[in-house]
């Protein structure tokens, strides 16, 4: 997928603007966060699992090349195929040397995030093949020619509006009517797909987990739509990153713990399908040829560097559900495959630093993010990382860099410190006294602050500065 | 293609300051059991009922095998679609006699509107029936039809995920673990049932442990 990851300033300035997202992200943010809040509640032990999956991944991080060939070696003792990627290039040409044959026309496709990196589908088009997507969120963003914005809910900036306009625009011509209702518009998508799974060549997924000890790959859906596109093809083709490998079953049912409840807050997901190659000799139904595509694509040498933790996320998509940055400005403007946090800490290492310049930056450092990581990341760590890596290969603006060395001269002297923020803290009261729109509690502009406040309003600050209320506190005590 | 494989590997390797294949020197971390705030139900049926109804499972128990066509035509009866169901070409299924009901044993295709399959077992912990495939129980039975009946029989309840895994012997080729009807918040993040998989799901329990 084409990197825009730069142009991130400009987009969230315009995602901001966007009435139509601000809704469509302001519904979904409270809803994602609520139910994850019960969910996990209700598991009194959920910092053990977390526990428990931080040390599993690290174990299998430290043993990745033990894992990965037990994996491929029982991937081929049930009869699959295994192709192993280095980049995406790779990934798509081994994916089209399977789909290359006089019968095959049509390709299904499940949801996958790896198969995003490398525009997977754009490659299959050009080489003449249908590609259809039928995780209805992804479907909606192919028919509007769009990215995924969300790693789990990949059409979250839709409007209900929106989807009816693009179901009547793509379906009208097959005889089908303008629909407005939620169930409307899932059955239309219902029987619209049905015709493409029923008559798919081939079908492609992702995986969630691969088990090295059974070589089973597992497959986490809510809609049944991966099942369909995985059964009922004649072939059916994996496509999967090599950190998704776990040691076996029972290290299986520790992460479907936490991996409903983190991503939607569910106890577990509604299909969990755990694949063992091609269909057996005298079974009445399934795909007769199996692959398992394993896509490196950078990550092996992420390995060796200090954001290893990384790779230890399962894709859930709690971080960005609680990220402010990502709640306000949207998928989009992140410019890349994965979004919000998780994202802003993966996209500079895959597509490298200078192409992805401001993500580090698109951070508040409030943490909510490190706090319902389910394998425990420490996601505002590795941004910070990020940036010490960006102003050492002096990559930072000039106001940014001057900026900070005045700060830092400032903050070095306490007197000089707490003048400087007394007077300005002055001047904000006398501001908010004088002019009487202030007096509700907040500027909508500030002289010299104008990039600040023209995206988002700054409280009038109280009487005085925080340093000054805590000696007056300890006067009194 | 062996070129890429050597070359990962190799990556692998480097990164991890070695020259050849990581011994295993130490196992993985055991998993914790879980421990919930208000306490699951003690008996797994109730457990399992409970859990189903929770993610919009429908739950009936009946007596034995015999009594299932009786309750399959009762549940098509008020869904109100035809008597007519597939069936997979499981023994126990077809040693049942199927009065008043028009049932198929074979693999089904997209005109089929219900199914009725036999489950693997059961997890009471989330409410979850596990599917294992094999020349008697096609997966497409779980997915293709809109209205999906599974028989399950109490004595192969479990009470969690872990207490399954040892009694899958060899690994079929696809092992289904459904919990509750299909479903999708792709609109709006508001939850519609019925996405591509079936709309609902009935269990049937049969009781044949003596209590």
């Amino acid at each position: 997928m084409q990197v825009t990851s730069r142009y991130f300033r400009t987009t969230a300035r315009e995602a901001l603007l966007d009435e139509d997202l601000r809704a469509a992200m302001g519904r979904a943010e409270g809803g994602f966060i609520d139910t994850r809040k019960m969910a996990v509640e209700e598991l009194e032990n959920f910092e053990e699992y977390r526990e428990f999956a931080r040390k599993t991944k690290n174990h299998v991080l430290a043993h990745l090349d033990y894992y990965l060939t037990q994996f491929e070696s029982n991937v081929l003792a049930s009869g699959g195929q295994v192709h192993w990627a280095g980049n995406g290039e790779e990934v798509n040409r081994i994916v089209l040397d399977i789909c290359r044959r006089p019968d095959i026309r049509k390709i299904t496709k499940g949801k996958s995030m790896v198969s995003e990196e490398s525009a997977l589908n754009a490659g299959l088009e050009a080489a003449g093949f249908e590609v259809v997507e039928t995780d209805l969120g992804e479907y909606i963003i192919q028919l509007a020619r769009e990215t995924p914005s969300h790693i789990i809910a990949p059409a979250v900036h839709k409007t209900r509006q929106a989807v009816t306009d693009l179901f009547d625009e793509h379906h009208r011509e097959a005889g089908y009517s303008r629909v407005v209702e939620r169930l409307d518009i899932v059955n239309q998508a219902r029987q619209v797909l049905r015709d493409h799974f029923c008559t798919a060549d081939v079908g492609i997924t992702g995986a969630n987990f691969l088990i090295a000890d059974t070589g089973s790959i597992a497959l986490i859906t809510n809609e049944g739509n991966g099942d369909l596109t995985a059964n009922l093809p004649n072939i059916h083709v994996v496509v999967t990153s090599i950190e998704k490998v776990i040691p076996d079953m029972l290290a299986l049912g520790g992460f479907l713990r936490l991996l409903g409840r983190s991503a939607t807050g569910q106890i577990m997901s509604v299909y969990t399908t755990l694949f063992n190659g091609p269909r057996r000799i005298d079974d009445l139904d399934g795909p007769e040829e199996f692959h398992v595509v394993l896509v490196d694509s950078g990550r092996s040498e992420i390995l060796g560097t200090q954001f290893r933790d990384i790779l230890r996320c399962i894709k859930c998509g709690a971080c960005m559900n609680h990220c402010p940055v990502y709640t306000s400005v949207g998928g989009h403007a992140y410019g890349w495959v994965y979004p919000g946090p998780m994202g802003s800490v993966l996209t500079p290492l895959m597509v490298g630093q200078k192409k992805a310049p401001d993500l580090p930056y698109a951070c508040t450092l409030n943490g909510r993010c490190k706090t319902v990581c389910p394998v425990m990341i420490p996601l505002p760590d590795l941004l910070r990382e990020h940036r010490n890596n960006l102003v050492e290969m002096g990559q930072t603006g000039v106001v940014q860099r001057w900026g900070m060395w005045l700060w830092s001269i400032v903050a070095r002297k306490p007197v000089l410190y707490s003048m400087m923020t007394s007077l300005y803290v002055l001047k904000l009261n006398l501001l908010a006294r004088m002019v009487p729109a202030f007096q509700r509690g907040s500027f909508k502009y500030i002289p010299m602050m104008g990039a600040w406040t023209s995206s988002r309003d700054f409280p009038v600050p109280q009487a005085s500065t925080f340093q000054s209320q805590w000696k007056k506190r300890a006067l009194h005590d | 293609m062996t070129d890429s494989r050597a070359r990962v590997l190799g990556t692998i390797r480097k990164t991890l300051n070695r020259t050849e294949q990581s011994p295993l020197v130490d196992s993985p971390p055991s998993v914790p059991s879980p421990r919930y705030r208000t306490p699951l139900p003690a008996d797994v049926v109730e457990q399992f009922s409970l859990m189903h109804k929770r993610v919009h499972g429908t739950f009936e128990a009946v007596g034995c095998l015999q009594d299932v066509p009786q309750a399959v035509r009762r549940y098509l009866n008020e869904q109100s679609i035809p008597i007519k169901a597939v069936i997979s070409p499981e023994p126990e299924l077809s040693s049942i006699e199927w009065t008043g009901l028009d049932v198929e044993s074979r693999a089904s295709n997209r005109e089929d509107a219900s199914s009725v399959t036999m489950a693997f077992a059961g997890i009471a912990e989330t409410g979850t029936l596990v599917m294992v495939s094999s020349r008697e129980s096609p997966v497409n039975h779980h997915f293709l039809p809109e209205f999906n009946i599974a028989v399950l029989k109490q004595s192969r309840l479990v009470d969690s995920m872990e207490s399954l895994w040892p009694l899958i012997g060899e690994q079929p080729r696809a092992i289904n673990l459904i919990t509750g009807p299909s479903k999708t918040a792709d609109i709006e993040q508001t939850i519609v049932y019925g996405a591509h998989g079936p709309r609902t799901l009935h269990v049937i329990l049969v009781r044949d442990v003596v209590s």
